[in-house]
């Protein structure tokens, strides 16, 4: 008579692999979900504010992002010198990225041994809603700080590889 | 260092991906599934390479994987549980005629996929002329049929033979 171990079932094994991969879906959806609320960049739970919108300095930006994926980090600014605002942002953070575009473009860059500042040109009771979209050159946590003025705030992302 | 990482990465992710989708996806039978593979080697390619075409990036890329696929051939070798773990083991769906239906659901197969398979490998055409149909571990579905009319006639020949019947 033919049985079941004789074509190399082994049914408790099976029964072990339905169970994994049961508990497999079900963490599967769940990094979909997550992927779909932000947790890997691009939606509510990844987006963040840095300040206080009610101020005139503060930022926007992306608390989870992935390795050499576009990110964008948004700054508010209204304190002007002379005839620009400018923006510093640490040379610590500026080694781990690498700037795709700002925009509005600055008018010019002056480095510093800390940071460096963006300095954009800005009329009379202008403020500055300055876009810099980048790539993170690291996976793993990447600090930076943003100043303008007076103020300095710091922020970080998540990247993930 | 990041291609052979990448590459690693890629095929243990692969790996586990479809062993938590069933025996039957890597069957490839239906249109949906083969669409499927198609565009998921699509998407793989960019994760391999990133954006680096260099002949070495891809040359390394490749080695990985043919090197991790060795490194695996030869764990399962040595180990039958991590052979178990990693492909799985053959299911019995039907027996003696009658289909297992907690398996075959289980599975994600339907009865008409065995009757085919039965159809394809030996012409018959209901459930009842199956002794036994297996889930292999590629997917596949074999039949024993329930009869092998030729292996009968060639044992009932044998016997007259011998007995000296004509």
């Amino acid at each position: 008579m033919l049985r079941r171990e004789m074509v190399n079932e082994d049914f408790r094994a099976q029964l072990r692999e339905w169970r994994v991969q049961r508990a497999l879906w079900i963490l599967l959806i769940l990094i979909l979900i997550g992927a779909l609320a932000g947790a890997f960049g691009g939606g509510p739970l990844s987006r963040a504010v840095a300040g206080d919108a009610a101020e005139s300095f503060w930022l926007e930006y992306e608390r989870f992002g992935r390795y050499k994926s576009t990110s964008l980090l948004k700054v508010h600014a209204g304190e002007r010198t002379g005839r620009t605002i400018a923006l510093r942002l640490s040379n610590d953070y500026l080694d781990q990225i690498e700037i795709e575009r700002i925009t509005p473009e600055p008018a010019w860059t002056e480095t510093f041994s800390t940071h460096t500042a963006f300095h954009f040109a800005a009329g009379a009771g202008s403020t500055l809603l300055a876009t810099i979209q980048f790539r993170p050159k690291r996976i793993g946590r990447i600090h930076g700080a943003a100043g303008a003025g007076g103020a300095s705030l710091p922020f970080a992302h998540w990247v993930y590889p | 260092m990041e291609p052979v990482l990448r590459a690693a990465a890629i095929y243990l992710v692969l790996m586990i991906l479809f062993r938590a989708m069933g025996k039957r996806s890597l069957a490839q039978i239906t249109l949906f599934d083969f669409v499927l593979l198609l565009i998921i080697g699509e998407a793989t390619q960019n994760a391999l390479l990133s954006d680096d075409y260099s002949v070495t990036n891809g040359v390394l890329v490749i080695i990985t994987l043919l090197m991790v696929d060795l490194g695996f051939s030869l764990w399962k070798e040595y180990s039958p549980r991590m052979e178990k773990a990693a492909e799985g083991t053959p299911l019995v769906l039907v027996e003696d005629g009658k289909p297992l239906d907690d398996r075959i659901q289980k599975e994600r197969v339907n009865n008409e996929d065995i009757i085919e398979a039965a159809r394809h490998q030996y012409g018959l055409w209901k459930m009842s002329q199956i002794r036994m149909a297996i889930l292999e571990k590629n997917g596949g579905i074999t039949i024993i049929p329930m009869e092998l009319p030729y292996v009968t006639e060639t044992i009932r020949r044998e016997l007259d033979a011998r007995l000296g019947r004509s």
